[in-house]
Formats: C-alpha cells, sequence, structure tokens
C-alpha cells in the first residue's frame, strides 16, 4: 500500500503530516512532499541510495529527476498539490514493480552464484572422479597385464605339467604294460603251480593204482619167473603151478582195477585238457540242458529220500556249449550227493535259473543249492583246486569241481562261485553269457 | 490462545527488509519473534534497527539464527528473511539468555545460559526451550547438558552460512547479531505444543565402530581410514557434493528410541582420510553409514505432517528446523518440507524456519519425549497452538 508521508501543514490531499524518520523514507515505495530535499539529508544522509519513491518539493515549473532507477525528484507548482497524491500513485506502483524486479535480480545473481559454486563443487568432483577412474583404470591395466603374465606362466606351467602327465601316462601305461606282463608271468607261474599241484596230484593218484599194479605185476612176474626156473630144470611140481594159477587168478583183478583208476585218471586228464577242442557250439533250451543234467543226477543219488527239483521253468534259447553246462551241473549234483549229503538220511537238491543283465550282456544264472551239511570255510577257499578232495581214496579225484570251474571260465566266459555255512547247505552259482563268447 | 504469524521478504537493503517484517508481523502486538535469515545483508545494526522499527517496540524477544536459506509460508527461499511472531497475550514469558565465545567451553556456557534463565524465571521450569547456536561449535558437547541435565524439550539447531561454504553464521539475540555464541529461549508460562520429528534415514553397508575421533573429526572406523569406511559402505568415494548428504547413524545412540545421525562434511583441512562432522561422536561408537533417497524424505514428511492430530491439538504457528543436507538432496524440491505443512491447514499456518546445519529436539517414543537430542539430516517440527482439552 503506497504511503504519502509530507512536513508541509496544511497537509495536502492523500498526504499524512509527520516527523520525517529514517523509517517513513525506506517504508518502501513512498513519496514524500517536502519543502526542500536537502531536508531529507538531515533525516536520512543515505536516502538518496536507499529510498524508493518519489520525493516531491514546491517548484515554478514541473521539473523531473531520477536520482536512481527506483527515486525520483519531482519538483510540482504549488497549484499541483492537491493532485500530486493521484499523480503520483501510479509511479509508485511502478518503483514498486521496478523493486520487485531488482530483488529477484538479486535472489538470481544469489542463486547463479550458488550455482556457480555448486558447478565449481561439481566439476572438481568430477575431476577427482576421473583422476580416480583414471587410476583404477591404470590399476586395472597394471592388473590385466600382470594376469595376462599369470596366465602365460600357467600356460606355461600347464604345458610343462600336460609333458610331465604324458610322461607320467607314458611311464604309467609301460608300468601297466609291465605289471599286464607280471600279471601274466603270475598267472603263468601260478598256471605252472597249477600244473605242478596237477602232476603232483596226478603222480599221486596214479602212484596208487601204478604202484599196486607194479607190485602185482612184479609178484606175478617173480612167481613167473621161479615157475620158469622149476620148468626149465624140470622140477616143476604140480602144486607149484597150482599155485602160480591161484595167485594170478587172484592178483589179476586187483591188477585190472588198479589200472582201470589209472586209467580212468588218465581219460579225465584227457577230458580237462581237450574240451576246447571237442566240445560242438550250436543254440538249444537251457531247460533241456537242465533237464538232462538233472536225469543223470538223480541216478548219482544215494536213495528216494534224497530229492532233486528245478525250480524254474523260464524259456531260455542259448548259444554255446550244452554239454560243458550238462556236465558243469552234474558235477555239481555228483559233488552235492558225494559230499554234502554224507552221514545224512535224505537232502534236496534244488535248481533253479534266470536271465539277468548286467553291464549290457545277457547273463543266465543257474544255481544248484543243497541242504546238506555244507563246507568248512577253510575248504570253501580251496574247492576249485585241483586233486582237492576230501574223498581221496574213497573215489574223489579232486577233480571235478576243477573241470567244472574251468569250463565255466574258459569255455563259457562265465563263473563258478560257491557259498556256504556249515549246517546250511551250499550254492553253487553259474553265471555265464546267453551267448558264448 | 496463542497467536501467530509470519512473514518473510527478500529485500536485499537491511534495514527496508527487517522494516518490512517488522511492519508485517506488528499487528498481533507479538511478544517473541523468531528470526530466520541467510548470510547476505551486510549491516546488522541497520537489520535490527529496521526490524525494530518495524514492530514499534523494543520490548520484543528476538531469538533466531541465519541458514542456508529461510523458510515461510510464502516462500522457501535463498535468500532473504522470515518471522514468526508469537503473542500469548501475556500469559507467557519469554525469556532469553546468552553466551559468547563458547567453542572452547560449550557445556559450561549451556549451564551458565541456562542459569541466567533459571535466575530470571525464579527458579520456574520452562514449558520448553529454543535454543540456536553457531555451527562451528561442537554441538554433541551442547547435546550432553541438554540431553542429561534439562528434563523439558529443547528445540532448536545450528546457524549455517550459504550452502555449505562453511566461512561463517550468524545467530540472533534480541538486537544483536553473535557469532560463535549460544542463545536460549525461555517460555516461561503455559505453552501447548507438540515436537515431530522425522530421522529415518535408510541405512547400508555394514556397521562398524569408530577407532578414533576428535570431537567432529573422525579419523578411523572399523579398522580403516574414515573416508574409506564411507566409500567401501557406499560403493563411491566421499565427494564435496556428498557433504552434508552421506549421514552416519549412531547405533549405540544412549537410551531405547534415541537415535541420531551425524552428517558427513568433508573439511578439505582435514588431513587426508578423515572426515568433518556436523557433530561429534565418541571412539567406540558403532555408527553405519546412511544415504538418504529424496523419496525417503518427502515420504517421512508427509507422514508427519498426515499424523498431526488437530482434534487433540490445533496449531496457530509452526518452527521448521530442517537439516540443509536435506534441502540439497531434494534440489528442485527445496520449498517441499513447508508446503506439505502449509498445504495441510489450507495455506492459513503461519510458518517459519531455517535450513540449518544441526538440528536439536527430542524424539517422540512410546507415547512421551525422549531426553534432548542433536540430530543432522532431521527435519524438526514445532507446532505452538492450542491443546483441545483447554
Amino acid at each position: 500500500m503506497p504511503q504519502f508521508f509530507t512536513t508541509i501543514s496544511p497537509a495536502p490531499l492523500g498526504f499524512e503530516l509527520v516527523d520525517l524518520t529514517k523509517k517513513h523514507l525506506l517504508s518502501g515505495p513512498v513519496c514524500v512532499l517536502v519543502e526542500d530535499e536537502s531536508y531529507l539529508s538531515q533525516v536520512f544522509p543515505g536516502y538518496r541510495e536507499r529510498m524508493l519513491g518519489v520525493v516531491l518539493t514546491i517548484g515554478e515549473a514541473y521539473q523531473l529527476e531520477q536520482a536512481t532507477p527506483y527515486l525520483w525528484h519531482v519538483a510540482l507548482p504549488q497549484n499541483w498539490l492537491p493532485s500530486a497524491a493521484s499523480l503520483v500513485q501510479g509511479w509508485l506502483a511502478a518503483i514498486a514493480g521496478t523493486d520487485k524486479a531488482v530483488q529477484q535480480f538479486h535472489a538470481a545473481e544469489i542463486r547463479n552464484e550458488r550455482l556457480a559454486r555448486e558447478l565449481e563443487y561439481t566439476r572438481r568432483d568430477y575431476n577427482e572422479l576421473t583422476q580416480r577412474l583414471q587410476a583404477q583404470l591404470r590399476e586395472l591395466a597394471a592388473a590385466r597385464d600382470a594376469l595376462s603374465a599369470l596366465n602365460n606362466q600357467l600356460e606355461q606351467r600347464v604345458t610343462e605339467r600336460t609333458a610331465q602327465l604324458e610322461d607320467a601316462n607314458r611311464n604309467l601305461s609301460t608300468a601297466l604294460e609291465d605289471l599286464k606282463r607280471a600279471q601274466d608271468e603270475l598267472a603263468r607261474t601260478a598256471e605252472l603251480v597249477g600244473l605242478g599241484s596237477l602232476v603232483a596230484g596226478v603222480a599221486h593218484e596214479l602212484n596208487t593204482p601204478i604202484g599196486t599194479s607194479l607190485t602185482v605185476a612184479t609178484s606175478l612176474a617173480a612167481e613167473a619167473r621161479i615157475l620158469h626156473q622149476q620148468y626149465h630144470d624140470g622140477a616143476l611140481k604140480r602144486s607149484v603151478v597150482e599155485g602160480f594159477l591161484q595167485t594170478a587168478e587172484m592178483m589179476s583183478p586187483v591188477l585190472e582195477r588198479n589200472i582201470r583208476q589209472a586209467a580212468d585218471i588218465v581219460e579225465r586228464l584227457r577230458q580237462l585238457t581237450s574240451y576246447q577242442r571237442t566240445e560242438t557250439r550250436c543254440t538249444f533250451a537251457l531247460s533241456e540242458v537242465i533237464d538232462r543234467a538233472v536225469a543223470l543226477g538223480r541216478i548219482q543219488l544215494p536213495g528216494a529220500a534224497y530229492q532233486l527239483v528245478v525250480e524254474s521253468s523260464a524259456l531260455i534259447n542259448m548259444d554255446g556249449y550244452p554239454d560243458a553246462i550238462a556236465q558243469i551241473l552234474t558235477s555239481l549234483i555228483n559233488n552235492a550227493a558225494v559230499h554234502g549229503f554224507e552221514g545224512n538220511t535224505g537232502g534236496r537238491i534244488s535248481i533253479s535259473y534266470e536271465e539277468t543283465h548286467h553291464e549290457g550282456r545277457d547273463d543266465v544264472c543257474i544255481s544248484v543249492c543243497d541242504d546238506g551239511k555244507g563246507i568248512p570255510k577253510e575248504n570253501l577257499q580251496r574247492i576249485f583246486h585241483p586233486f582237492f578232495s576230501t574223498k581221496f581214496g574213497q573215489g574223489g579225484s579232486g577233480l571235478g569241481l576243477y573241470v567244472a570251474y574251468n569250463k565255466a571260465q574258459k569255455l563259457l566266459g562265465g563263473k563258478l562261485t560257491a557259498a556256504s555255512e556249515l549246517a546250511h547247505g551250499a550254492c553253487f552259482v553259474l553265471t555265464i553269457p546267453r551267448i558264448a563268447p | 490462545m496463542m497467536r501467530a504469524i509470519s512473514a518473510s521478504t527478500t529485500i536485499a537493503d537491511p534495514y527496508r527488509a527487517a522494516l518490512h517484517l517488522g511492519q508485517s508481523v506488528a499487528s498481533i502486538s507479538p511478544e517473541v519473534v523468531f528470526l530466520f535469515t541467510t548470510v547476505h545483508y551486510n549491516d546488522w545494526d541497520e537489520f535490527m534497527s529496521g526490524l525494530y522499527d518495524g514492530l514499534g517496540t523494543k520490548s520484543v524477544r528476538v531469538i533466531g539464527a541465519s541458514g542456508d536459506g529461510i523458510h515461510e509460508l510464502q516462500q522457501t527461499s535463498e535468500v532473504g528473511a522470515a518471522v514468526l511472531a508469537l503473542s500469548s497475550n501475556g500469559a507467557v514469558h519469554w525469556r532469553l539468555a546468552m553466551a559468547s565465545e563458547i567453542a572452547g567451553d560449550p557445556e559450561g556456557a549451556v549451564r551458565r545460559v541456562v542459569a541466567d534463565l533459571a535466575e530470571q524465571m525464579n527458579g520456574r521450569t520452562p514449558a520448553l526451550y529454543f535454543l540456536v547456536s553457531d555451527f562451528r561449535v561442537d554441538a554433541s558437547r551442547i547435546e550432553t547438558v541438554i540431553r542429561d541435565e534439562i528434563s523439558v524439550p529443547v528445540i532448536g539447531g545450528m546457524a549455517g552460512d550459504d550452502n555449505n561454504k562453511m566461512e561463517h553464521c550468524c545467530v540472533f539475540a534480541d538486537g544483536q547479531m553473535l557469532q560463535g555464541s549460544l542463545v536460549m529461549l525461555a517460555a516461561d508460562g503455559p505453552v501447548d505444543f507438540r515436537i515431530h520429528i522425522g530421522n529415518a534415514l535408510t541405512s547400508v553397508g555394514k556397521p562398524g565402530h569408530i577407532d578414533s575421533a576428535n570431537g567432529k573429526v573422525v579419523s578411523g572406523i572399523a579398522g580403516m581410514m574414515a573416508s574409506e569406511f564411507v566409500e567401501q559402505e557406499t560403493g563411491k568415494p566421499f565427494l564435496r557434493s556428498d557433504q552434508g548428504m552421506v549421514t552416519l547413524t549412531i547405533l549405540n545412540a544412549g537410551l531405547e528410541g534415541e537415535k541420531k545421525l551425524r552428517a558427513v562434511a568433508k573439511n578439505i583441512e582435514t588431513e587426508a582420510g578423515s572426515l568433518t562432522l556436523h557433530g561429534g561422536v565418541q571412539p567406540g561408537d558403532l555408527v553405519q553409514v546412511c544415504v538418504a533417497e529424496p523419496g525417503e524424505l518427502i515420504s517421512e514428511v508427509q507422514r508427519i505432517v498426515e499424523q498431526i492430530d488437530t482434534k487433540d491439538f490445533v496449531p496457530s504457528g509452526a518452527l521448521i528446523v530442517s537439516c540443509a543436507g536435506r534441502k540439497w538432496l531434494l534440489g528442485g524440491q527445496i520449498a517441499f518440507e513447508v508446503r506439505t505443512l502449509a498445504d495441510r491447514f489450507g495455506g492459513t499456518l503461519p510458518i517459519a524456519g531455517f535450513p540449518s546445519f544441526g538440528e536439536i529436539g527430542p524424539l517422540w517414543h512410546n507415547g512421551k519425549y525422549t531426553r534432548n537430542l542433536f540430530h543432522n539430516m532431521t527435519y524438526v517440527l514445532l507446532l505452538f497452538g492450542t491443546n483441545a482439552t483447554h
């Protein structure tokens, strides 16, 4: 609201008569009517720089002076004073507008100064960040170079290590080959040991019948020499001839039995060594082979209290050596009948079979189990050894299971295993490929 | 019934600006004027002279401070002055005391001023205190006294300068402009008021114990240089433009419900790696870095303003002491903290305040105010008014 102050009495229309102070002069856009402008300097010396408005004085003619952008000095003729207030009203509004613009300009200057300062801070921050980024880039480049060098070192080390590994592999291969050779040597040695054992067994087995035969033959020969001498001397007596004939008649069966026993041993040995040549390969139904073995096996059982049953009925067609399988089964049945049921009054042998798949191969698994007295643990590890028998001298040759084991492994490409617990029977499992190798 | 009126100006001439303010609020015959200015006025004697000339009396109490701008109902400005004038029709006696050159002994200065006020009040306890001081004083030392020895709310803040130049500032006590000083106003009589404080910033990173600190300068945190700790937790170096916006929250601030923030102000004179804070910390304090988001600040002020229950309390005037760092962070939305409050009351609630370099006030916790605390990055709203029960 514009204010109008004057020191002239009576105050013209619109003016307030006051004792002028600094407060009046600096109250905002004001109009001050005074006799003489110099009076204002007495009221407030700095009024020309800081006052906003219009200073009116009385003059002979209308005169206008701009002291500052927002302070004007106007000299008016006396007779204009009644309308002075209304005359200046718009002027003051314009000065107020100017003042407002100046304030805004001042504020804008301050804001600009702030913005310039903030921009300067931002620029410094940017430079600092840039320097840090550059330093980080340098560090990254150094790290990259170091990494590259390390990679090269690693590659070199990998190359060296690879070469070492290749050497090691070669050495391992060589060692493996050496090992295989050693294994083969060991196998051969084992075979030789087995052969030695076989020879020893054969010698032992043949020694008895041949020795007995030799004794009998030697005795007969001695008797014959005595008879021949007496005949040559003409002193042959009837009683001597009769005695010789009686002795020969008595000795001949002994000699024949022992020679036959030796021949039987030889025949088994022949079978053992010649089955690969003699077995005939063909396709066949497993059940028929088992039936054949069972029919033969039942004959070997000591009596009706002993049972031999087949618990499977699956139709499994095979390609291989049926006689070998039958021979193995017969041997296993015979083994159960002879050894498993010794001292028992009855027993049961069960045969079961099934087709299995193992490591992509079709296998046939045939079990021959009895409920007999079982196999002692110390014997279980040796039953497949040649000439191992608990029935030497009682019809056991010690070759039945050995032959069966070898046929399973070498001819049929499978394996024969045994498990047993004393007083709870024994179980033999023949596992062979459905199609023999 | 507390009457209030506010005014502001951007007039550059100190006398004319203050005269305008005084004249603008003289109509309610104020008993006290809270004065907030920027530091651009070149003659404070002229300014005070203009203010009292405008008020028409020298008997009005004046307390205030310079800040990084002014807040007022009509405007938030980078330059100018604002006032909030109160009149209780004589019901309240406004007592004022001050102490100068307090940097060496802030605790003693507070005690002397409080004793002076107590003497003026003949031992009565005031309803509240309003306190302003110089940002160069370690306000955490002022806090130790107002927190532990004053049982009524103390509200206020630390004077600041223009855009964190950290060069000089002003506090006002009646007709004087003071530097390096502390001024307290006591409301001796029935004053209804509410205090709302917003200082919920989201912490980032892991907490760390302060290894070494001397007043406002912290040099080591969690076994590393303080600047390294801040950089590690924020993922970027602390830059000049981050001043006042990156904050450490003190996790072991004191009692339950008490929380304090310390804004980081990198001082180029500080040895490399150390950080200057807007307020001291102690070795052993557990701190965590906070990086405020503008949206977070805006939401919090909106929440505070919405929670003002006018059925219980009718405000007649408002003082805002809000951290300058919040203003910098809000950027173009610097008027937001005032406008939100103004809009809540239809643009009629007298409001004045200043962007401060440290804030003082108790928090509201479990139905009562906590002890008086010194904050940074905080929005303090003091509402004068009338309780509904009166």
